[in-house]
């Protein structure tokens, strides 16, 4: 059956995720948790991507017992379709509100960054144009786009940590778990919505190889939670706590005080890149995961026809909030905090209602 | 009481679950089978089951490949169903009518043709259909030579040939002499007197041999293991014509064909075959260096437009029994031969067969080019990129066919077509090879640096100038600010005139007799240089940027790529007005997207990188060649190992050990 045959490789289907988890890391989504753990935030990404970890594994539990179908599908077997409507709708609210938000906050700091002359909506047009257009050629070309372009990325990435090393300072580590123990668990176990993101896994499980979704889940989960935790414990090392939290956007920060010289001054310009393929990839997915979700719910065969109404769904979302900060805060309070439980509720009631049904349960990742 | 609504919403939200037909996946390729190629796909996947299970980032590329043939076929065959009714209704009544006795002689021709019309055994009769074949008296170029076999009684015979493509020479001294002179001193004991060579059979040793398929007579077989020949006109082809090359034609169809080709038909009385000598004597260019792809080290020679000549500048360098050509003839009003080339023990066979099946497909008037059938064979043909890596060096294609690529060689051409192709081949060069691999990695690097430059340079100068001014240093911004103070022009229409007058000036150069080359080079570096600038019409830093982009066009070692940056070029400088580097940088978000789903022979054509597969030490950087150990995998070739692990014996040294531990 050629057609159900995968078409995302490991390495792709890693880069896709690790992409789609982590590029909140170049937004404002650093600062909310350096508000939780204060100059110990660090230690919130390594905490989250432990429970993201244990995420994915209940995540590829739940897929490896039905081979060959997405989340949605086995939720419709498993509990009916009323129930799963609901899950599907909480699916295509991740996607949505994700995407919808990180359009907004990405098109304004653009605008406020690089041009400030041109209207937001031009600017939002850029972005859906590209993004739509990748995810309507389909879930190849995304994987495919995001592979290709994330050399760009982590070199861009690396490189901008790397450049401001000059700038560190090793003091800003104390006290070494800042407010304490509980202030740090505290704030790790009120943003585990970060790796929310995981659903992506269930989306575009049928396409991977088989017995390969633990693999793609964990490694995806792990670079991500790299990124993570070194996104936010440089710009403490580089600003210190508490004038870091005052950053609405601190890699964009950290590019401006890149200084190689009298020539090399404002590079925040070379770091562009990052900015805009992180962002763009995470909407592409979101757009195309959207509209699977909802192709998969109303039983059509093709994802094409929903792009364009999961686009208008994003783009209406991205101009619910009145500016930047309230979609971030917004971003932050309805995904980023306890979206993830409700999704591992979901994964428990599925597993739960496989054990019951007697269906899948038993059958390893090669569906045996 | 709410029964009805539950009724209405299991309507609407819920259907028994099906497998749904996929297309979440892009492309053709994704299209749903029909049930006769679904039962085919699945006697396919039957059979590769054990490749199908296990699925690895590796395998995905040679799926691509299946998936595509599976849909091509589909798309090929309704596209020829239409293609076919069409075609009905294409004709043109009036002139038809006008010339109705016109239309039925070629008619009749067309069916002598097509249906295989086999010879006769008349020579008269062979002659006269041959002319209306050839269109004699009104065709000048068909030769009809008759002659005598000089045996006892001499032997009637015709030698049909045009004037111009065949070898004179060849034909006075090992066709005419050999049959009208010599033939009576070789002994030919033919015939019992008064009887045709055809009606008779042949004495030979003092036995009588039947002509083929003819009664014996005595009812006794011809015994071939005691009689080396069959009859006369087998004696002849066998004793007396020292041709190299000598084919027997049974049907008009391959004696037109043949003769075409600068081949020589000699028909003898009563017989109803023809044999075909080689007597090919065109007038062609001798090997020579290559026009586009000259090296510096490496060796001097390119293909000429002689597709023998090719073939074997191929075979000289492959001293393979494995290295195979096959024929084929491509189009359909005037066939041209192709030579598809290949190694039988490397190629994945599923790529050769799709190579000759697409191929063999083309029905098209005037397919004699290789830029031609390129356009005819490749997957996506709206898409800007080139599917097919075309050279002119026999060494190129020679690495390349040892790599399990397939080779098409198109008569007439010197351009060689190497499938499939991917965006890392067409970066590369045959001179990278040829130096030590550092300086092969930093001029690979170089060319790289130069397509960055060729496709966004006047983008970036555009996005700098109109959005991004801080950006810069502010001694620079000064320096082209001041430059630009006296230029009437926004930054995008300056770049467009710019931009437009290089194209203007590469054209016209590629054009232009060159006798006034020179000319064209003087009123090019005026424009350009000089006169733009002090007419304030651009900046002299534009001249740079424009420059520098030329430069970065002329590193992209591969035409056709280059030519699809040069368009490219404009688009990105539109988005760059449009939005700044915002623009430019969807651009490439999309630009990359949309190349992710090219595919060149079901390979994809961002392979090896997305989808990502096995890589060598030869795909982005040039590395040292005693590392080079594995083939491409994307082309899922039968051999694997190019060579082994440790390929400069001499390190061994006897002692068994291996040379990289050594190193």
């Amino acid at each position: 059956m050629s057609h159900l045959k995968p078409v995302v490789g490991v390495s792709e289907g890693i880069t896709l995720l690790f992409i789609f988890i982590s590029s909140k890391v170049f937004l404002a989504h650093v600062t909310f948790i350096l508000h939780d753990g204060m100059n110990a935030s660090w230690v919130i990404p390594i905490i989250n991507t432990l429970i993201g970890l244990l995420g994915v594994l209940l995540l590829v539990a739940v897929l490896n017992g039905h081979p060959g179908k997405d989340l949605v599908e086995i939720g419709e077997e498993l509990a009916g379709p009323y129930i799963n409507t609901l899950f599907s709708l909480f699916y295509l609210a991740v996607f949505v509100i994700g995407a919808g938000f990180t359009l907004r906050f990405i098109s304004e700091r653009v605008v406020a960054g690089f041009l400030p002359d041109t209207p937001i909506s031009m600017v939002t047009l850029s972005f859906l144009v590209g993004t739509v257009t990748v995810a309507y050629l389909g879930l190849e070309a995304v994987a495919r786009t995001a592979r290709f372009l994330v050399v760009v990325l982590v070199v861009s990435t690396l490189a901008l940590v790397l450049l401001t090393i000059p700038f560190w300072q090793g003091h800003v580590f104390y006290p070494l778990l800042g407010g304490g123990v509980w202030e740090v668990l505290r704030g790790a176990l009120t943003t585990t919505g970060t790796y929310v993101q995981i659903l992506l896994l269930g989306i575009i499980y049928p396409f991977l190889p088989q017995g390969k979704a633990r693999l793609v889940g964990v490694w995806g989960v792990l670079i991500a939670g790299f990124f993570f935790t070194i996104m936010v414990l440089v710009p403490i090392l580089i600003f210190s706590f508490p004038t870091v939290t005052e950053m609405a956007l601190p890699t964009f920060e950290m590019a401006r005080i890149i200084n190689i010289g009298r020539f090399g001054q404002r590079m925040e310009v070379v770091f562009l890149p990052i900015w805009v393929f992180a962002n763009m990839i995470f909407m592409a997915v979101s757009l195309y995961a959207g509209a699977a979700v909802l192709a998969r719910l109303f039983k059509l065969g093709d994802y094409r026809p929903f792009v364009l109404a999961v686009t208008v769904f994003t783009t209406v979302t991205a101009f619910i909030p009145l500016n930047s900060a309230q979609a971030s805060y917004w971003n932050h309070a309805y995904l980023s905090r306890y979206s993830f439980y409700a999704l591992v509720l979901i994964m428990l009631a599925l597993l739960l209602a496989a054990r019951l049904r007697g269906k899948g349960g038993a059958k390893n990742e090669k569906g045996v | 009481m709410f029964s009805w609504l539950k009724t209405l919403s299991k309507f609407i939200m819920y259907q028994k679950p099906q497998p749904a037909p996929s297309v979440f996946e892009s492309g053709i390729e994704d299209r749903p089978l029909e049930e006769g190629e679904k039962a085919k796909a699945k006697a396919k996947a039957g059979g590769n089951g054990g490749s199908d299970t296990d699925s690895n980032d590796s395998g995905q590329a040679n799926q691509d490949q299946h998936q595509l043939r599976d849909g091509e076929q589909n798309s090929r065959k309704n596209g020829s169903r239409k293609r076919n009714s069409r075609r009905g209704k294409q004709r043109n009544a009036a002139i038809q009518e006008k010339y109705s006795d016109k239309v039925a002689e070629n008619q009749d021709i067309d069916q002598i043709l097509n249906q295989k019309v086999e010879l006769s055994y008349r020579l008269e009769e062979n002659k006269q259909v041959l002319e209306k074949l050839f269109r004699v008296p009104e065709n000048k170029d068909a030769v009809f030579r008759s002659l005598s076999i000089g045996t006892e009684p001499p032997a009637q015979a015709m030698l049909v040939f045009i004037d111009g493509i065949t070898n004179a020479q060849v034909q006075n001294l090992a066709v005419l002499q050999p049959l009208m002179l010599l033939s009576g001193a070789r002994d030919i004991r033919q015939n019992r007197k008064g009887d045709t060579p055809a009606e008779a059979g042949v004495f030979l040793q003092g036995q009588e041999c039947p002509r083929l398929g003819a009664d014996s007579g005595g009812g006794e077989p011809v015994n071939k293991e005691t009689s080396p020949f069959l009859d006369f006109f087998d004696r002849v082809k066998q004793a007396v014509l020292p041709n190299n090359q000598v084919a027997e034609g049974r049907t008009y169809d391959q004696v037109v064909y043949d003769v075409l080709n600068g081949n020589s038909a000699l028909f003898i009385e009563g017989y109803n075959q023809a044999l075909l000598l080689e007597t090919k004597g065109w007038h062609f260019r001798s090997v020579s260096p290559p026009q586009v792809e000259a090296v510096i080290r490496g060796p001097q020679e390119g293909f000429t437009e002689m597709l023998r000549v090719n073939t074997t500048l191929v075979r000289k360098i492959i001293h393979r029994p494995s290295l195979v050509t096959e024929f084929v003839k491509v189009g359909d009003a005037a066939p041209m031969q192709c030579a598809v080339m290949y190694m039988a023990d490397i190629a994945n066979p599923d790529l050769v067969k799709e190579v000759k099946r697409r191929l063999e497909s083309i029905r098209a008037d005037y397919a004699h080019q290789a830029g031609l059938v390129e356009q005819m064979i490749e997957d996506n043909p709206l898409h800007m990129v080139p599917q097919v890596l075309t050279t002119e060096r026999p060494d190129r294609v020679a690495s390349n066919v040892l790599e399990g690529k397939v080779a098409v060689l198109v008569g007439g051409n010197p351009f060689v077509m190497i499938m499939p192709c991917t965006f890392f081949n067409l970066m590369q060069s045959p001179e990278d090879a040829y130096v030590r691999w550092p300086f092969g990695a930093f001029m690979r690097l170089i060319r790289y640096a130069g397509l960055f430059l060729a496709l966004l340079l006047p983008a970036h100068y555009v996005a700098i100038v109109a959005y991004h001014q801080e950006f810069i240093p502010t001694d620079l911004l000064m320096a082209i600010t001041g430059a630009r103070e006296k230029v009437p022009f926004p930054s995008i229409v300056e770049v467009l005139i710019m931009e437009a007058a290089f194209e203007l000036i590469r054209e016209a150069g590629v054009r232009i007799p060159g006798t006034i080359g020179t000319t064209l080079g003087i009123v090019g570096a005026l424009i350009l240089g000089q006169a733009a600038v002090a007419a304030n019409i651009v900046s002299p830093i534009l001249i740079i940027v424009v420059a520098v982009t030329a430069l970065g066009s002329f590193a992209i070692p591969n035409y056709s790529f280059s030519l699809s940056i040069r368009l490219l070029r404009f688009v990105y400088i539109l988005l760059a007005s449009l939005s700044g580097l915002l623009g430019i940088l969807v651009g490439v978000f999309i630009h990359v997207g949309v190349m992710s789903t090219v595919k060149s022979f079901g390979v994809p054509f961002l392979a090896p990188a997305a989808p990502v597969t096995r890589k060598g030490r030869d795909y982005f950087l040039r590395g040292p060649v005693w590392q080079q150990e594995t083939r491409p995998d994307y082309l899922d070739p039968l051999k694997t190992k190019r060579q082994p692990q440790i390929s400069r014996g001499w390190l061994n040294g006897g002692d068994g050990k291996g040379g990289k531990e050594r190193l």
